[in-house]
């Protein structure tokens, strides 16, 4: 188990190197200039290339990867070109609002798919499944920023509930505050994810429940309650225990529209304004944070597996 | 016993109608900049926030656009135009507790004048270049002389690039927390969020300013702006408000909505220096396509102002012009077909717009649709990130049209420039120009540039769609807000809320 996961972090390693890599060549590919981005219209070709020359852009764009790639090596990120911060401060501070909302909204996800997809696979074709599915697809048809906004009305301007409209000024100085602030982002995100989910869940289920082996539990006498609870979830749980892990990543980035909708200053808007501000070494280091971030949740994943089912084994 | 009576009565009342001191406000703005220096880093956003709010200048652009005393209290410019004397405020102190002296406007200028850009860390040295020698006689008195006769001096002079803070203050920290002499010191940058001012103590005139804090929070998403002013977070959305939500918040007796004309042009820009659009017929002929009128009332529901060239009606010097070359489609097609394209061979090309520019991409968009309607033309539009504008468009000039709002005051010399995007090469213009710089009175300047916007309208250089307009809107309880918006800065120093 020990020289599996170490040969998985190697491969892991390698990835990361790869997806710094492609990043990189694609930067290079889109038009645009971080040095004219910052310094907007009025500016005359001398003072962007001052600027360039301040920033260390005027070096072929070689020498700046490797340089970068050193810095990583050795543990630095680097600078943000557009802010002139330490990237893994920048980075930090934003995980500690991304991180929270992403944890709470798979909770709530899981909290509310797990038992209604349950429900809805043991009622296959009742109404009650009919509804399920059909409050499903409307969560994932749904854009977000449309359901953010109008939780935004429902329960800010009409219901007139303590929350804010956007992150505090201040942010987490204000504790109260700042939480009050993730409620609407965690439950827009939170029911879209759960909306996916729940139809993971119950199709898993469905397929377990009509397996031979549960058959042959019911055969047996079993009551339904143990053929479900000890036989179908934990054979069903496998799909979903995987997805979950991919969309924990996946959300890391997908939270950008609610942090636009919620004005919340998270990995996603700052992904956005490092990728529209061409601040190559900051889209290269959110990438690195969320390309490791996936690759640790698919091997947790993997050897969550090992848990769940005693047929998988690593050699 | 009268007398004491009608004091009384005015002391009442004054004490009624007094602003009330304390308190704060949060400033929805669209965009968060890289850094807050003006001197070295360009952007309106940079300038609504700072602009004599924290930093201020010799000179300043009030609301109305006025050019009016600050850091100054007054000047004199000798008949030859070549010196400008200025006299210093005393006993001024910056947000440091330094004092604020000659010194520091010598060390300013000097930096600003300084060709090597790498060196001085300044932006814009090409806005100095007419300055011979700066002197300070004595310590309340600085002296400009210039090499020639420089009708835009003032005016630079009020440009944010020419806000002066500590001399001594290094430029890296400038940047991300600027010092200067205004009402409000510079608190705090949370990246991502917002700035924080807080009230100058120590401000040199008496009982401003009003509040204690204000806050510019960055949302760029303009319906969470309005939800966040309608919850009470935001009290003010400063610019740029959407006109539809503009129409909603003004049916509402606890906001009030403000809009007038500022200083942006919405620019139609041709590359003048490639077909088709180096041949004056097709750009009139564009031009005469394109029904203003109903893009203002279509596009942006009745807010902003037609105009016809280069300049915004609360400009100094300004021409009507707006009726020039005004909507006619057969005109427009009649030329066309002189310069050979006609239904059956269209004009085919490609317009570019920036995505992030709410007013300018929705202008723009109608406006492609108003030219695809006329019959000759076939426009597509391509939109990109506005990073892809500015090396394609702006940098490369790689493009055939676009639109962009030109935000600054008084911007009509960039036509002068024929390596700006729009290519526009015109030796007359470029004399007219001149002639306006180096006038000997403002009569004789305001001559050259009425005639310098009628030329560049003749010649149909761009199509300048509307003045775009300056629309926002406040909380009831805001008192006091600018009702003109031709200043760089959005200042705040005399609001005050209930």
């Amino acid at each position: 188990m020990l020289s599996y996961a170490l040969r998985r972090l190697a491969l892991a390693l390698i990835t990361l190197w790869l997806a710094t890599l492609l990043v990189f060549g694609a930067l290079l590919l889109i038009p645009g200039n971080p040095a004219q981005a910052i310094l907007g219209l009025e500016a005359t070709p001398e003072d962007v290339a001052a600027l360039e020359a301040r920033l260390g852009l005027d070096r072929p764009p070689l020498e700046r990867y490797l340089s970068w790639l050193g810095g990583v090596l050795r543990g630095d990120l680097g600078q943000s070109i557009r802010y002139e911060q330490p990237i893994s401060e920048l980075i930090v501070a934003r995980l500690g609002i991304t991180l929270p909302i992403v944890v709470a909204s798979l909770l709530l996800a899981t909290f509310i798919a797990v038992p209604l997809g349950i429900l809805a696979a043991r009622q296959a074709g009742s109404l009650v499944d009919l509804a399920v599915s059909l409050g499903a697809l409307l969560g994932i048809v749904l854009p977000s920023f449309w359901v953010g906004l109008m939780f935004i009305y429902i329960f800010i301007v009409w219901l007139k509930l303590p929350l804010p409209t956007s992150f505090p000024i201040g942010g987490w100085e204000n504790p109260e505050r700042a939480l009050a602030a993730l409620v609407l982002p965690v439950l827009t995100v939170g029911l879209a994810s759960a909306s996916f989910l729940v139809r993971l869940v119950r199709g898993s289920v469905l397929e377990v429940l009509h397996q031979d082996y549960i058959r042959t539990a019911r055969a047996k006498g079993l009551s339904e309650r143990v053929v479900l609870y000890k036989h179908a979830l934990r054979n069903a749980a496998l799909p979903v225990v995987t997805v979950l892990g991919l969309e924990f990543a996946s959300l890391l980035i997908a939270t950008v529209v609610v942090e636009t909708v919620f004005g919340i200053p998270g990995l996603g808007s700052l992904s956005l304004t490092a990728i529209s501000a061409r601040d190559y070494p900051l889209v290269q280091g959110v990438v690195l944070v969320i390309a490791a971030f996936i690759v640790l949740m698919n091997l947790a994943v993997d050897l969550l597996y090992g848990l769940l089912d005693p047929r998988v084994s690593y050699g | 016993m009268k007398r004491w009576l009608l004091v009384g009565l005015l002391a009442f009342f004054g004490l009624g109608l007094a602003q009330q001191r304390g308190g704060s406000i949060t400033i929805a703005l669209q965009t968060e900049p890289a850094a807050w220096d003006p001197t070295q880093v360009a952007g309106a956003d940079i300038s609504r926030v700072v602009y004599d709010n924290v930093l201020q200048g010799l000179v300043k652009r009030n609301p109305k656009g006025e050019i009016v005393p600050s850091l100054a209290t007054r000047w004199t410019v000798s008949d030859s135009g070549l010196t400008y004397t200025f006299t210093l405020r005393q006993g001024v102190k910056f947000h440091d507790g330094s004092d604020f002296t000659a010194q520091d406007v010598l060390a300013k200028f000097n930096r600003a004048r300084n060709p090597d850009t790498r060196a001085s860390g300044h932006l814009r040295p090409d806005l100095y270049r007419d300055i011979a020698d700066i002197s300070s006689p004595n310590p309340s008195t600085v002296v400009f002389r210039l090499r020639q006769p420089n009708n835009d001096f003032l005016f630079i002079l009020s440009r944010p690039e020419s806000l002066i803070g500590p001399r001594q203050r290094p430029l890296a920290e400038q940047r991300v927390q600027p010092i200067g002499t205004g009402p409000f010191r510079f608190a705090g940058w949370e990246r991502g969020v917002a700035v924080r001012l807080e009230r100058n103590p120590n401000y040199y005139l008496p009982n401003l300013p009003y509040l204690d804090r204000v806050n510019f929070r960055f949302l760029g998403d303009g319906d969470a702006q309005l939800a966040g002013l309608r919850a009470g977070d935001l009290d003010v959305i400063a610019y740029s408000l959407l006109p539809e939500n503009a129409v909603v918040l003004s049916r509402d007796p606890n906001f009030k909505v403000f809009s007038g004309s500022g200083t942006a042009e919405a620019v139609a820009g041709f590359n003048n220096s490639r077909p088709p659009f180096n041949d004056v017929r097709v750009r009139r002929a564009i031009t005469l396509a394109t029904n203003k009128d109903e893009l203002i009332q279509g596009a942006m529901l009745g807010y902003g102002t037609k105009i016809g060239s280069m300049r915004s009606p609360g400009e100094a010097c300004y021409v009507d012009l707006s009726n020039f070359n005004a909507y006619n489609p057969d005109e427009a097609r009649r030329l066309l077909a002189e310069a050979g394209f006609t239904n059956q061979n269209p004009l085919r090309f490609t317009f570019n717009l920036a995505a992030e520019f709410p007013y300018e991409r929705r202008i723009g968009e109608a406006m492609v649709a108003q030219l695809n309607r006329l019959g000759p033309l076939q426009v597509t539009i391509q939109v990109t990130d506005f990073n892809t504008w500015i090396q394609r468009v702006f940098s490369q000039a790689d493009y055939a049209m676009t639109i962009i709002g030109h935000v600054e005051a008084n911007d009509i010399g960039n036509y002068a420039n024929p390596r700006y995007y729009w290519r526009y090469n015109n030796p007359r213009f470029q004399q007219l120009f001149t002639q306006y710089l180096r006038a000997p009175n403002q009569t004789k300047a305001c001559e050259a540039l009425a005639a310098a916007q009628r030329l560049l309208a003749e010649d149909a250089a761009s199509v300048w769609v509307m003045s775009l307009p300056a629309l926002g809107a406040h909380r009831a309880r805001v008192q006091n807000w600018p009702d003109s918006f031709l200043s760089p800065g959005i200042s705040v120093a005399e609001v005050w809320v209930r």
